[in-house]
């Protein structure tokens, strides 16, 4: 894997990890040093391409406040080497600790946070808990029981596949959750999931509606979502794509003020 | 083996070239992002795609284009312009010699627009591409109305929506950019002209252009007999190829349509 220029980009666009496991990563704003440095962890399946623009724009937003972001793509997703069948939790968990690494080197912080999306953040708060090397975690509208999760994304998909493929209903199921890729293992590791913060022993935030209640136990601060936001889940058309809101990048400002003042 | 390239304006865009380790000449499949759809392809298409030519000999090129993915809007050019920049970075800095260009919807516009402007443009891949509505069209759609009374209700209430002027015709059609049938044949023939491949792939996910077979040869004249052109008409697939046997079927079809184009292309090249 390389790269063929060196002129100016938005974002350094680069392959985190090694060569036989490559992760397409790009890193936002390292001008000038900075004491904590964010990795944007995309929610899953339908919901990580739908979302792309928007985690680039906040990742713009937070290196303006002086934060470099970086973003990325889990192994055997989007423009990251492997085969879909290869992402699962396990996986994620190794994507995780390469990601982290390869922020800490290249923008020479100290200190990390993780703002997770989704499905990604229960995973994210299962790592951090067990041996994640980070200093914060930040859990964008997460999903809180995978069990019930994939039975929502398995009756969703369902559904999408009726509406889609009409005329060829003998078309089973094929190991996909709205068209990609979700092994056994996936799904297995996924439902064996439930979020639960207090083992993660670092400070954890959540962002949420504020339809979801309370959040999650563990969580020490919340910040709620402006009304409107649009979802990320199979409320939102396949081919829609999220943007970042006046009022959501107000969100994200408020956010970026708390991680550099309160991060630990 | 996957080499990250800029190029554009500012080398502001950023795309994906796949197998590095094949020949510096190796051909290009040039695949520009399709729709919102970031440039890793309707469920990854355009990845697996990568994947799978690499094992014959064929490089591919996926990126964003211009306000799609990661690609900035303010990049001072257009998708078409974004497109053309995309084959002049790999002519001069990849070897690029012969490209095929194309992908689903916009992308497929794309592919016949650049085979026009770009003579190392050899093929194009117009899955869901242009194509016309006229009398088959009708007929089909007339057909499928008698047959069910459900969509019959439905174009009645159409019809009356057009009449209030409420909006509610609004088609695929309105957000593609297409030249008239007549131009559309006469490019035909001028790409025909330079030998230059065409694989049409219509799915059933377009009934609101694309119904029946025999439109290609209404939209396309005689040029759509020639032996250079290949269409296909797979009803039970929709427009972004959502199930695992169907993807793999467009799968299949591309890297076999590949293998003869760029072959054919050599031997007419020698």
């Amino acid at each position: 894997m390389a790269t063929d220029a060196s002129a100016t980009l938005d974002a350094e666009p680069f392959w985190a990890g090694s060569p036989q496991r490559p992760l397409y990563a790009a890193l936002h704003g390292v001008a000038a040093p900075a004491p904590l440095g964010i990795v944007l962890a995309p929610p899953l399946l339908a919901e990580q391409p739908r979302s792309r623009r928007l985690l680039m724009q906040i990742a713009e937003e937070l290196a303006a406040k002086g934060l470099p972001c970086l973003r990325f793509d889990y192994f055997g997703t989007g423009d990251s080497a492997g085969a879909g069948t290869a992402h699962d939790v396990a996986a994620m968990h190794t994507d995780f600790d390469t990601v982290v690494a390869a922020l800490r080197e290249r923008a020479g912080v100290a200190r990390v946070a993780v703002i997770a999306w989704r499905g990604a953040a229960l995973v994210a708060a299962d790592w951090s808990a067990r041996d994640g090397n980070i200093d914060a975690l930040v859990l964008w509208e997460p999903v809180t029981d995978g069990a019930a999760w994939l039975a929502e994304l398995e009756a969703g998909d369902r559904a999408e596949r009726t509406l889609r493929a009409r005329r060829a209903p003998d078309i089973a199921a094929d190991g996909q959750l709205f068209g990609f890729p979700a092994s056994s293992s996936w799904r297995r590791g996924i439902a064996a999931l439930a979020l639960d913060t207090r083992e993660v022993r670092k400070p954890v935030w959540t962002v949420q509606r504020q339809a979801a209640g309370a959040p999650p136990a563990g969580s020490s601060r919340c910040f709620m979502l402006p009304a409107g936001t649009p979802h990320f889940d199979g409320a939102t058309t396949m081919d829609a794509t999220l943007f970042l809101s006046r009022p959501l990048r107000v969100l994200v400002d408020e956010l970026a003020n708390a991680l550099t003042s309160a991060a630990p | 083996m996957e080499t990250l390239v800029r190029f554009g304006p500012q080398q502001r865009l950023l795309g994906i070239l796949s197998g590095s380790e094949l020949p510096a000449n190796a051909p290009i499949l040039v695949l520009p992002s399709a729709g919102l759809v970031p440039r890793a392809g309707p469920f990854r298409l355009h990845v697996e795609m990568a994947q799978r030519l690499a094992a014959r000999g064929v490089r591919t090129f996926r990126f964003d284009v211009p306000g799609v993915g990661e690609a900035p809007r303010e990049s001072g050019c257009d998708y078409r312009g974004a497109t053309f920049a995309a084959l002049e970075q790999l002519t001069a800095h990849h070897g690029g010699t012969r490209f095929v260009v194309g992908g689903v919807c916009s992308a497929a516009d794309l592919g016949w627009i650049a085979a026009l402007a770009n003579e190392r443009v050899v093929g194009a891949l117009m899955l869901d591409g242009m194509c016309y509505t006229g009398p088959w069209f009708q007929l089909a759609r007339i057909r499928g109305m008698l047959a069910s009374p459900r969509r019959w209700l439905g174009f009645v209430r159409r019809l009356i929506l057009r009449g209030s002027g409420d909006g509610g015709t609004h088609t695929t059609l309105d957000a593609r950019d297409w030249p008239t049938r007549a131009e559309a044949q006469q490019q035909m023939q001028q790409l025909l002209m330079r030998n230059v491949r065409l694989l049409f792939i219509y799915s059933g996910g377009i009934s609101d252009y694309f119904r029946d077979v025999r439109q290609f040869g209404w939209s396309f004249g005689r040029a759509a007999r020639d032996t250079r052109v290949t269409m296909l008409h797979w009803p039970d697939c929709d427009h972004t190829y959502y199930t695992r046997v169907h993807r793999d079927r467009l799968l299949a079809t591309v890297e076999a349509w590949l293998g003869t184009v760029f072959v054919t292309d050599e031997e007419t090249a020698a």
